[in-house]
């Protein structure tokens, strides 16, 4: 974290004659440091970002120590090719977030976003040592250095800033190093909670939308995960193309669930649901698979039929990749189930105690209905009861 | 967009992201719609098809809610039907054409609205240098804004929560779809 040069207050109460000192004289004093030790050689560097990346990464303790003038938020220091006389520092007392920006190592390369929910209460916002806010002349927004390491970012001068007011400190940086970015956003707010945001070149900088900006990464993130759900949308990299991705096919389905409840109540009078089949076919095939070692003379042969069964069932049933993809979620409950079959088979025991009690009361209902539904494969956990019960009638 | 969003708040805490297993919600679907739907075949009285559609559906989705607890969408579903179902029941009885639940998926007109709020914003626009910020979030915003119409309880979640509420709606659209399809051929 940047330490203003601040011999007299901490930095959450630097005037705005002292920022602009700090700021100056900071200009003039500092260098590239490509890597920053507290040695102090006056290497211009190609990029100021780099610096401070390392600069964060070398030893937080100098930092901490007061080497770097401490801002208020959001100050972006600005670097110059002026040959370093080391770095101007007054310690400073380091404030209390100071480590906390130091993870800001990771959060260069990318938007930091602090899990802070509550940005918007104007808490002050810190960013990286790449961005700070210093107040100017007549509180208009200063541009400084951008230390930024992206190189998409780097720019030559702040004259296309469209956040630079004052344009005074964006020159001075600007003109010196080819590949400074010069952004500096004002500190509004001076709350000791820090949350490291990146303000973007350009974007409007305090921190209501610093705050906004936060939260628009955080869907951004969440976008990402939609995009596995939503078919289709990984070659779509635009947001409002996801956006517009997601909305159909949520439309779609529901779409899809409608029309499929109006078939359902269409098909309604004739309804029937075979549940001696299903219960019996549609369990016990994955059940064979999974305990091949058992013996169950009484279902071997039943097994057959339901192997055969089920695969035609499948067809039938027309939802045959999603039956497998379905099927492949047995694996983990399969193992479960048993120890039922175990009891069931050989101790002739219920397992009662396992199964959810709602559960066995639908399943009770149902099967006093003597009509059930064709439950597909992946009932199985829920269906071995009922069909052990089966069992044992015959049995 | 911070007004608004400051209005709805989060509605549940921020809790770790709770993943429905298909295999669970299946089961637990189908365990709640295949006696409903037994039921309502047995105690079917008056033929019309509008009521059963209803009823149906009403079934339907409170499958969906049995068998996804635990989501800020699922909880504002449950509570749509319950409404309905007062609404229902207190009635006098004749049949209940529309529903705000059964005419909730068929508004088509969602995304056109919401386009032609974006492109007036656009219009309006004067700031060159945000122009194009600007146009993206506006049209965003608007999608958005059509998105929170579609899940159940969008309403009154904030952007954040509703990408987050979408993940698990939309899993669970799925499995209900398969569901449904899966019943519906075995009837056909």
């Amino acid at each position: 974290m940047l330490h203003c040069l601040n011999s007299n207050a901490s930095g959450s109460e630097m005037t705005v004659l002292e920022r602009q000192r700090a700021t100056i004289k900071w200009q003039h004093n500092n260098n590239h440091h490509q890597g920053y030790s507290s040695s102090s050689s006056p290497s211009p560097s190609s990029s100021s970002s780099i610096s401070l990346v390392q600069v964060q990464s070398s030893s937080p303790t100098c930092l901490a120590a007061g080497a770097w003038p401490k801002l208020d938020n959001n100050f972006l220091m600005g670097f110059t090719s002026s040959p370093s006389s080391g770095f101007p520092l007054p310690p400073p007392p380091p404030p209390t977030t100071s480590a906390a920006s130091f993870d800001l190592n990771s959060a260069i390369s990318r938007t930091s976003s602090c899990p802070l929910p509550s940005l918007a209460e104007g808490k002050e916002t810190t960013t990286p040592n790449n961005k700070r806010k210093t107040d100017k002349f007549h509180n208009t927004k200063v541009v400084a250095s951008d230390n930024d390491n992206k190189d998409k970012r780097v720019k030559v001068a702040a004259p296309n800033d469209s956040a630079t007011v004052g344009k005074k400190g964006t020159q001075a940086c600007g003109d010196n190093s080819n590949k400074d970015n010069s952004k500096v956003s004002e500190v509004q707010n001076q709350k000791p909670d820090y949350i490291h945001v990146r303000a973007r070149r350009g974007q409007a900088t305090d921190s209501h939308s610093l705050a906004e900006r936060v939260r628009r990464e955080k869907i951004s993130e969440r976008m990402k995960f939609l995009q596995d759900l939503v078919p289709g949308c990984n070659k779509i990299t635009g947001k409002a193309g996801m956006l517009d991705e997601i909305i159909n096919y949520v439309q779609s389905l529901q779409r899809q669930v409608e029309f499929l409840s109006m078939k359902l109540a269409a098909v309604n009078p004739r309804l029937d649901f075979n549940m001696d089949d299903l219960f019996t076919r549609e369990v016990f095939p994955a059940c064979a698979a999974s305990f091949p070692a058992i013996e169950m003379s009484p279902n071997m042969a039943n097994t057959a039929s339901y192997l055969h069964f089920n695969s035609s069932q499948q067809i039938d049933a027309g939802i045959n990749p999603q039956d497998i993809s379905l099927r492949r979620t047995i694996s983990a409950p399969v193992s479960a189930p048993e120890t039922f079959l175990d009891s069931s088979c050989f101790t002739q025991t219920l397992p009662s105690s396992t199964w959810e009690g709602d559960f066995q009361n639908l399943y009770s209902v149902a099967f006093d209905q003597a009509r059930a539904a064709s439950f597909p494969s992946q009932l199985f956990t829920g269906l071995l009861e009922p069909s052990n019960l089966k069992m044992e009638m015959d049995m | 967009m911070e007004g608004q969003a400051a209005k709805r708040r989060r509605v549940y805490s921020i809790e770790p992201k709770k993943v429905v297993e298909e295999a669970v919600f299946t089961r637990n679907y189908m365990n709640y719609l295949v006696p409903a739907l037994m039921k309502i075949k047995a105690g079917k009285r008056s033929s019309h098809c509008c009521e059963i559609q209803n009823v149906v559906k009403h079934e339907v989705d409170m499958a969906m809610v049995f068998s996804a607890q635990g989501f800020a969408w699922s909880n504002a579903l449950k509570a749509n039907l319950q409404r309905y179902q007062n609404e229902h029941s207190s009635s006098s009885g004749g049949p209940i054409i529309t529903s705000s639940k059964s005419i909730k998926y068929v508004n088509k007109d969602i995304k056109g609205e919401e386009y032609e709020d974006g492109f007036i914003n656009n219009n309006n626009n004067n700031n060159n240098n945000n122009n194009n910020n600007n146009n993206n979030n506006n049209n965003n915003n608007s999608k958005l804004r059509c998105l929170r119409r579609l899940i159940p309880g969008g309403e009154d979640m904030c952007n954040e929560q509703m990408v987050e509420e979408l993940e698990s709606y939309i899993s669970c659209l799925k499995m209900q779809v398969n569901v449904l399809q899966y019943l519906a051929d075995q009837n056909c």
